[in-house]
C-alpha cells in the first residue's frame, strides 16, 4: 500500500484518469494536486475574485469526477477540466449580471461605438517591458474591462477558442463576440499605452 | 479494653483504606491541562478590536500555508485543567465554547458549542504538546480557528507530592 | 472606415475569414493606410497578450483544498448508498456470529484498556487518525483533514449562525 501511494506522482495523466474512472479517488486527488493551479488560474482570470475562483474551481473538480466516464481522451485532461471550469464561470457571470445593475459606462461599452473613437496606436504597447512587467500591466488592464469583454478576451487569447465556440459558450451571436473582442483589444491597447506613458513620465 | 478492640478493628481496615487512597492518588495523576486559542482569519489588515493581537511566528506561517486568509488575530486564549474522568469548558467567546472531557489514556472528547447549541463531538487522542483545531467560516468571508493544545499534565490538589506522582506517570 | 470592415480586419488576423474574404482584406490593407495601422495595432495587442496569462497559485494547502472536494464527493456518494441495516438485523448478526467470541473479546479489551489507562503518555502521539467526529445537529457538517502535524475539524454550519460570532466591536466575554 505504501509503495502504491508513492507511485501516484510518477504516473501520467492518462493512467491516473483511467484509475479515477474505475473509482480510485487517490488517483483523482493526484490529478487535482497536479492541475489545480491551472484550473484555478482560469477561474481567476474570468472572475477576478480569489474566493469565487476557489469555490468555482472546486465545483469544477466535483463535476469532473462525476463526468469522468464521459472523458474519452479527445483532448488532454487539463483542457477538458478547463472547459468545465469555464462553463461554471460563465454560469456565475450570468447570475451576477442578472443581479447587478450596469453602470452607464458598461452599457456604452456593450452597445458599441466607443472603441471607434479611440485613436489608432502606432507604438507597440508591450515594447520595452520585461515579461513580468508586461504580465502585471495586462492584469491591471484586464481588471478595467467588464466581465463580458474580459471573458471574450480570455476565451480567445488564452483558451484559443474560435469565434463560433465562444459564441456557443457565451450564448450570444458570433457578431456580438466579434464586437466585444474588437472593443476589448482596442481598450487593452489604449490602457497599456497609458500605463507605459505614465512610467516614462515618472 | 474496648478502646484496644476498636483500634484493632480499625487497624484491620487500614491496609484496605491505604490501597484506596493510593488508587485515588493514581487517578488524579492523569488530569489534563489544555490551552484554547481563538484565532480569527481575515483578509483585512487590522482587526476592528485593538485588543486582538496579531498572530505571528510559526503559527502564522502554518496558518498561511493552509488557508487563504492573509491575516490572523488572536481573540482569546484560555488555559484549563480538566480533572481525570470529568469535563470542563473552555469559554472562547460569549458565543463559542468547547467542552472538554478527559477519558481513558490519551483519549479526550471535545464538543463545540456555538450560541448555546452543541454542534459536534470530537473524540481523539491528545498527548502533551499536541494540538488540534476546530475551525469554520465566519461572516464576511472570514474564519475562526479554535486551537486546542495539551499542555503538561498537572495534579489536583496542588498540595500533593507532585514530583513523586509525576514519576509514577512518566511523560513520553 | 466602416465598423464592418474593422471587424473583418480583426477576423482576418484571427484566421476566421473565408479565402475570398481574406483576399479582399489583403487588398484593402495594401491600399488603405488607416486599415493598415489598425491591423498593426490589433496584431501587436494580440502578440502582447499571447502566453501572458498569469498562473496563479491556489491560496490554500493541497490538503485543505482537496478536503472540501472530497467532502462533497462523499456526501453525494452517500445519497446513493444502500440504506442502513435496521437494529434488528444488527442484533441477529450479533447473535449469530459474535456471541461465541464475545466473552473472550471482552476480556482482551479489558486487558488492553487497562494497559492504556495505566500509561497515558505511551499512546500514539500522532493518533489523530483515531479521531471520530459526530455531528450533533443537522445544521453542522464536520470533516477532518490533516494539516501538517495537526488534525483540523472543519465545521460547515449552513443555516446556523457561526459559533464564533463574536462581534468585532465587542470584547470577548470571558470569565
Amino acid at each position: 500500500m505504501a509503495s502504491q501511494k508513492k507511485d501516484y506522482p510518477a504516473l501520467e495523466d492518462e493512467t491516473l484518469v483511467k484509475r479515477s474512472q474505475r473509482g480510485d479517488m487517490r488517483a483523482f486527488e493526484e490529478l487535482v494536486a497536479r492541475h489545480r493551479d491551472k484550473v484555478y488560474s482560469r477561474a481567476l482570470s474570468m472572475l477576478r475574485n480569489e474566493e469565487d475562483a476557489v469555490d468555482v474551481s472546486q465545483e469544477a473538480w466535483v463535476k469532473g469526477w462525476q463526468r469522468l466516464k464521459q472523458f474519452q481522451g479527445e483532448s488532454s485532461f487539463l483542457t477538458w477540466m478547463t472547459r468545465i471550469v469555464i462553463n461554471l464561470c460563465l454560469d456565475q457571470l450570468r447570475k451576477h449580471k442578472r443581479q447587478k445593475s450596469e453602470s452607464i459606462e458598461e452599457l456604452e461599452e456593450e452597445s458599441g461605438g466607443v472603441e471607434r473613437q479611440m485613436p489608432v496606436l502606432t507604438v507597440n504597447p508591450s515594447a520595452g517591458l520585461e515579461r513580468g512587467e508586461l504580465r502585471q500591466k495586462i492584469d491591471e488592464a484586464l481588471l478595467k474591462l467588464t466581465h463580458e469583454h474580459r471573458t471574450v478576451l480570455v476565451l480567445h487569447e488564452f483558451e484559443e477558442l474560435e469565434y463560433k465556440e465562444i459564441a456557443k459558450r457565451m450564448e450570444c451571436s458570433i457578431g456580438t463576440v466579434m464586437s466585444r473582442l474588437f472593443y476589448a483589444r482596442r481598450r487593452m491597447a489604449a490602457l497599456m499605452a497609458f500605463y507605459k506613458r505614465n512610467e516614462l513620465n515618472q | 479494653m474496648n478502646l484496644r478492640l476498636s483500634l484493632a478493628r480499625w487497624a484491620r481496615w487500614l491496609p484496605g483504606v491505604a490501597f484506596l487512597v493510593c488508587l485515588a492518588a493514581g487517578a488524579s495523576a492523569s488530569d489534563l491541562k489544555v490551552e484554547g486559542r481563538l484565532i480569527w482569519g481575515t483578509n483585512d489588515e487590522k482587526s476592528p478590536d485593538p485588543k486582538h493581537k496579531p498572530v505571528d511566528g510559526d503559527t502564522l506561517s502554518n496558518l498561511r500555508k493552509i488557508y487563504q486568509w492573509k491575516h490572523y488575530f488572536e481573540v482569546n486564549r484560555q488555559v484549563l485543567v480538566v480533572s481525570s474522568r470529568s469535563t470542563n469548558t473552555l469559554v472562547m467567546s460569549k458565543d463559542c465554547s468547547v467542552e472538554i472531557a478527559e477519558l481513558e489514556g490519551p483519549r479526550i472528547t471535545a464538543q463545540l458549542i456555538g450560541k448555546g447549541k452543541r454542534l459536534n463531538k470530537i473524540t481523539t487522542n491528545l498527548s502533551p504538546g499536541q494540538s488540534f483545531a476546530i475551525a469554520g467560516e465566519d461572516k464576511n468571508a472570514t474564519a475562526y480557528f479554535v486551537i486546542i493544545t495539551d499542555l503538561e499534565e498537572t495534579h489536583t490538589p496542588a498540595k500533593q507530592s507532585a514530583p513523586a506522582k509525576k514519576e509514577a506517570t512518566p511523560k513520553k | 472606415m466602416k465598423h464592418e470592415i474593422e471587424l473583418k480586419l480583426m477576423a482576418c488576423l484571427d484566421g476566421e475569414l473565408s479565402e475570398r474574404e481574406a483576399r479582399e482584406i489583403t487588398v484593402l490593407v495594401e491600399q488603405d493606410p488607416q486599415a493598415r495601422a489598425l491591423l498593426n495595432e490589433l496584431r501587436q495587442t494580440r502578440a502582447a497578450l499571447h502566453g501572458q496569462e498569469t498562473l496563479a497559485q491556489v491560496p490554500e494547502s493541497r490538503e485543505f483544498y482537496w478536503s472540501k472536494i472530497e467532502r462533497r464527493l462523499q456526501r453525494e456518494a452517500a445519497t446513493e448508498a444502500v440504506p442502513a441495516l435496521s437494529w434488528k438485523d444488527w442484533a441477529q448478526a450479533w447473535r449469530r456470529w459474535l456471541a461465541p467470541v464475545a466473552g473472550a473479546a471482552t476480556i482482551a479489551l479489558l486487558a488492553v484498556g487497562g494497559a492504556i489507562w495505566a500509561n497515558r503518555s505511551a499512546a500514539d502521539a500522532a493518533g489523530w487518525h483515531l479521531a471520530e467526529v459526530e455531528d450533533l445537529t443537522d445544521q453542522a457538517q464536520s470533516h477532518v483533514f490533516r494539516a501538517g502535524n495537526m488534525m483540523v475539524v472543519w465545521v460547515d454550519t449552513q443555516g446556523v449562525r457561526n459559533p464564533s460570532s463574536w462581534e468585532p466591536t465587542e470584547p470577548p466575554t470571558v470569565e
